[in-house]
């Protein structure tokens, strides 16, 4: 019984909504459901229904003395651009994240930056440092190929003998 | 409603003077808030939403005030309801 009873109370409550169609489907099924077994809450919609009927019936009223002052303020509120606040999905995104993921790809940025001008750095000097190969410069290599006869044979000779010889000299 | 004082008989007008005092008295005695929220709601026909942007809150808010306000009208108007059942059965 205080079960009904409170359920009564609650639908009760309900009831202006109900007849203003201003609550979900759900619910207004609910209220539905209830009136068709509950005498009290269906009189109590009757007599609600019945005192906006009245009210209906007489002239326009006015509203208080402060809908003028209330109604201003919300349309200057409105005429305001609203150039500060993000709208549409940007107003859904949390500054500091949008902040954050910016200080991350800086930070990507600027590592995949020094790991390429590092890598460029790099590549010349460990070819500077390459140590002679059998006692021949690298760059005598160029006249490698050169035949014997030829004066790029001759002058790989001599400058090998010479190397060769003062190395001998040296290791003495 | 919108009709001309002259198109009734003197007991329907005289009926229809006593309900708009009635009327006026009971929306007088409501809260501030409440007669605006029953006003805009029953004369203007806004919705709850419409309500909340004017009176600035949520529509669950004026939903409370239109029950708060629904229950304070139902029972000063009773009297004035007895009266008429009472006056049109005699």
């Amino acid at each position: 019984m205080k079960a009904m009873i409170r359920t009564c109370r609650r639908i009760q409550k309900q009831i202006p909504a109900f007849l203003d169609a201003e609550m979900t489907p759900k619910i207004m099924y609910a209220v539905k459901r209830h009136l068709s077994v509950c005498p009290d809450c269906r009189r109590f919609l009757a007599e609600t229904s019945r005192t906006w009927e009245v009210l209906a019936e007489s002239e326009k009223i006015a509203p208080g003395d402060h809908f003028d002052a209330l109604f201003w303020d919300k349309a200057r509120e409105f005429s305001i651009p609203r150039t500060s606040r993000p709208s549409g999905i940007w107003a859904r995104v949390p500054i500091p994240a949008i902040a954050a993921a910016g200080f991350l790809l800086g930070i990507a940025g600027g590592f995949f930056l020094g790991k390429v001008a590092f890598i460029d750095k790099q590549a010349p000097a460990t070819q500077a440092v390459r140590p002679p190969i059998n006692g021949i410069l690298p760059y005598l290599d160029t006249f490698a190929d050169f035949p014997e006869d030829s004066v790029g044979g001759a002058y790989i000779a001599v400058a090998t003998q010479s190397g060769g010889s003062a190395r001998r000299g040296g290791d003495k | 409603m919108g009709s001309s004082p002259g198109c009734f008989s003197p007991s329907e007008e005289l009926e229809r003077n006593e309900r708009l005092t009635v009327v006026h008295d009971a929306l007088h005695c409501l809260p501030a808030n409440q007669r605006l929220a029953i006003v805009l709601k029953r004369y203007e026909g806004l919705s709850y939403r419409e309500i909340a942007e004017i009176i600035g809150c949520s529509p669950a808010a004026v939903d409370s005030l239109l029950q708060r306000a629904n229950g304070k009208l139902r029972k000063f108007l009773e009297p004035y309801f007895a009266n008429r059942d009472a006056f049109r059965k005699g």
